[in-house]
C-alpha cells in the first residue's frame, strides 16, 4: 500500500495505491469513487477492504479523496461535484501512468457511484463499473440527508446558533452543504442519462426494494451488458449504533457486498 | 502550508498525514500528534482533525495525525495486545518518528473520546509531553470505564430530557400533535427519578486514583485541558471521577458544578453564546471548559469551530516551556 498526493501542488490530492498481488496480470485496473461527507467517513474502513481485496485478485487499485475531502486538500465550502468529477479522471490518469493498465474500472458508492457514471460516459477508457446504492436523483438524495440531519438534530443535545450568518440548512451532518454545492447536487439525475458510461456494469443493492430496476432497464436498453444483484447488508454509509450482535457500532464492512463486486470484476476479466 | 503523507513501523507500519508550517514561518519547538477517535481514520470525526491540524500549522506547530494499528490505512497487529497497551507504545513511536524526522522533542497530544484516554496514558507514562488536550475523554483505562459508563449514560440521559422538560418547544410539538405526551412523561420520569448525588457514585477508589494521575502530571508541569461537549456522557464522568481534583481551573460560566442536581446556567445560556470562546485561560495546570449545546463528535460547524478557538487558544497561553531553547519541565 502506498499513499502519496498527486494532482497539482496547489489542489493537492491524496491517494493510496493498492499494488496487485498474486499471479494473475491484469490489465484492467480500479478506481474507487467514495461517497461524501459523513457517507465517507462511515464507509472509509469498507473501500480500504475492498481496495485491498482487488489488489490480491491481482488487480492494481487506487483510492482517493476528492478535493476538500478527507485527507485532500481545501475544503467542501469551495467543492463540488463538477471538481470531484474532474478529480476522478486525474485519478485515472494517474493509475493509468503509473501502471500502464489499457482501462480501468470505476467503483463507487452513493453519490461516488453517481460520479462514476458521468466521468464514464465522458471518457472512452472507462470500460467496466461497478455502482454500489448509487445515487439516482440528486434532488432525492439531497432530501434525504437533511430529513437525516433534521432526525438527529431532535435526538441530540446539538442547537443550531442562531444569528452568526450561519444557519442549519447550510450544513448537514458534520459537513458543509453549500447553496452551490446543493445546486450542483440537485442537477444530479441519472435515470435522463442516454451516454454509455461502460461496456459492462455491475449495479448492487442492500435491498429488496427494487430502486435499481429501472436503471438497470435503462442500460440494458442502451446496449450495455448491465447486471443487478441483490446482497442484503445494513448500509455501510450509515452511523450504526452499537447493540449486541455489532459491539462498536459505527463501523461496517460488508464482506459479502466487497466479495461480490471482486468476484464479478474478475469474472469479467477471464 | 505543506501536507506530506508519511509512514513510520512499530509493531507494523503505521500511516499518517504530516501537516507542516510553510518554510518562512517560526515553527514551534513542539510537535502536536491527534490520535484516532474510536474507529474514525485520522481525519477525525466530521474531518475535525484536518481543520485542527491545518488552523494548528498556521501557528506554527507541526502536527501529526496517524491510524493506530487496526484503524484506518495502518493494519492490525499480530500480537494479542490489547489496544489501550498498545495505542501507548504507537503514541510514543510517533513521537520518536517526528523526533527523527524533525528534531521535535516535546510534544501536545489531542484526541476525542478513545483518543482522549490515550492521550492521558501516554502523557502519564512519557515525560517528553508538555501538554494534553482531553476532548470527550477524562483518561480512563478501560476496566474503569465499564464501571462508570452505565450509571454516566443514565445521568446523560437524564440531563436530556431534564432539557427537553424545560424548553417551550417540546410542550409546543405536544399541543400541536408533533410528538406524543408520552415523551414528556418519560421526561417528567427521568427528572422525578432525582439526582444522582455524591452517595450513590460508584468507584471512590477509581476516582482517587485518576485524580491521584492528573496531580501527578500537573506537578510534572504538564499542562492538560478537558473539553468537554454537553452532550456527550464523558461531562458526566468528570463529575463522577474528577469532581474532587482541587487543581482545575474553570469558570462558573463554564462548567456546571453538578450537572446532576439540576440545570446549571451554562445549559440555558442565550441562544450564541459560545461560553467556551473567550474565556480567560487561567493559571492552574488542568483547565477544563465545556462546550454548550455540542454533541459528542461536534457535528454542527458552528461547534467545531469552537472547540478549533478553544484548542487554539489554550495552546496560545498556556506555559509549555515553547520558547526557544527552553528546558523540559
Amino acid at each position: 500500500m502506498e499513499p502519496f498526493y498527486f494532482n497539482t501542488a496547489e489542489r493537492p490530492l491524496f491517494g493510496v495505491f493498492h499494488p496487485p498481488r498474486g499471479d494473475v496480470t491484469r490489465s484492467v485496473g480500479v478506481v474507487l469513487c467514495y461517497p461524501m461527507g459523513q457517507e465517507y467517513i462511515r464507509s472509509h474502513r469498507a473501500f480500504l477492504q475492498l481496495a485491498g481485496r482487488l489488489a490480491g485478485a491481482g488487480f492494481p487499485c487506487l483510492r482517493f479523496d476528492y478535493d476538500g475531502c478527507g485527507d485532500s486538500g481545501g475544503d467542501m465550502t469551495d467543492a463540488g461535484p463538477e471538481q470531484w468529477m474532474r478529480n476522478i479522471g486525474t485519478a485515472i490518469d494517474e493509475l493509468r501512468d503509473g501502471t500502464g493498465v489499457a482501462s480501468v474500472c470505476l467503483m463507487g458508492l452513493r453519490l461516488g457511484a453517481t460520479l462514476a457514471v458521468l466521468v464514464g460516459a465522458e471518457r472512452c477508457d472507462v470500460e467496466q463499473m461497478f455502482l454500489w446504492e448509487p445515487v439516482l436523483h440528486g434532488q432525492r438524495y439531497l432530501n434525504e440527508l437533511k430529513v437525516r440531519h433534521r432526525e438527529w438534530l431532535r435526538g441530540s443535545f446539538a442547537k443550531p446558533q442562531v444569528g452568526d450568518g450561519q444557519n442549519s440548512t447550510d450544513e448537514v451532518l458534520g459537513f458543509p452543504l453549500s447553496a452551490r454545492l446543493a445546486a450542483t447536487i440537485t442537477d444530479l439525475d441519472l435515470t435522463c442519462t442516454e451516454a454509455i458510461p461502460a461496456t459492462k456494469m455491475l449495479l448492487l443493492e442492500n435491498t429488496e426494494e427494487g430502486r435499481l430496476h429501472p436503471l438497470w432497464e435503462h442500460y440494458r436498453g442502451l446496449g450495455i451488458q448491465a447486471e443487478h444483484r441483490l446482497v442484503p447488508a445494513p448500509p455501510a454509509w450509515l452511523k450504526i449504533e452499537a447493540d449486541a450482535e455489532n459491539e462498536l457500532g459505527g463501523c461496517l464492512v460488508p464482506s459479502d457486498v466487497l466479495d461480490a463486486a471482486v468476484a464479478w470484476l474478475s469474472e469479467v476479466n477471464k | 502550508m505543506i501536507e506530506r503523507a508519511v509512514q513510520f513501523v512499530e509493531s507494523n507500519t503505521l500511516y499518517g498525514i504530516l501537516t507542516e508550517p510553510s518554510g518562512d514561518m517560526e515553527i514551534k519547538p513542539c510537535g502536536v500528534l491527534l490520535l484516532n477517535a474510536g474507529l474514525v481514520h485520522r481525519a477525525g470525526p466530521n474531518r475535525v482533525y484536518v481543520k485542527l491540524a491545518r488552523r494548528l500549522t498556521e501557528a506554527g506547530f507541526t502536527v501529526l495525525r496517524f491510524d493506530f494499528s487496526g484503524i484506518g490505512d495502518s493494519p492490525s497487529r499480530t500480537d494479542a495486545l490489547p489496544f489501550h497497551e498498545y495505542a501507548v507504545t504507537e503514541t510514543q513511536r510517533a513521537m520518536r518518528f517526528l523526533t527523527e524526522s524533525k528534531d521535535l522533542d516535546r510534544f501536545v497530544l489531542i484526541g476525542l473520546c478513545t483518543g482522549a484516554d490515550v492521550a492521558f496514558r501516554s502523557a502519564c507514562a512519557d515525560a517528553r509531553v508538555v501538554g494534553v488536550v482531553m476532548i470527550n475523554g477524562i483518561g480512563l483505562d478501560p476496566e474503569a470505564a465499564q464501571a462508570l459508563n452505565q450509571e454516566a449514560q443514565r445521568q446523560t440521559q437524564a440531563r436530556y430530557y431534564r432539557r427537553r422538560l424545560f424548553h417551550p418547544r417540546s410542550w409546543l410539538r405536544v399541543i400541536t400533535g408533533k410528538s406524543g405526551i408520552k415523551s414528556i412523561l418519560r421526561s417528567v420520569g427521568s427528572v422525578l427519578g432525582g439526582p444522582v448525588t455524591g452517595s450513590r457514585m460508584k468507584q471512590p477508589r477509581l476516582s482517587s486514583s485518576l485524580c491521584s494521575e492528573f496531580r501527578h502530571l500537573a506537578a510534572r508541569g504538564t499542562h492538560v485541558l478537558l473539553i468537554l461537549a454537553e452532550g456527550s456522557t464523558a461531562l458526566d464522568l468528570y463529575h463522577m471521577a474528577l469532581g474532587g481534583l482541587k487543581e482545575v481551573s474553570a469558570t462558573s460560566k463554564s462548567l456546571p458544578q453538578n450537572c446532576g442536581t439540576g440545570v446549571s446556567p451554562v445549559f440555558h445560556h442565550e441562544p450564541g453564546a459560545r461560553t467556551t470562546v473567550g474565556l480567560g485561560i487561567g493559571s492552574k495546570p488542568i483547565q477544563v471548559r465545556v462546550i454548550s449545546d455540542a454533541d459528542h463528535t461536534f457535528t454542527l460547524l458552528w461547534t467545531q469551530d469552537a472547540l478549533l478557538r478553544t484548542i487554539q487558544e489554550w495552546l496560545a497561553h498556556v506555559p509549555l516551556g515553547l520558547q526557544v531553547g527552553g528546558t523540559l519541565h
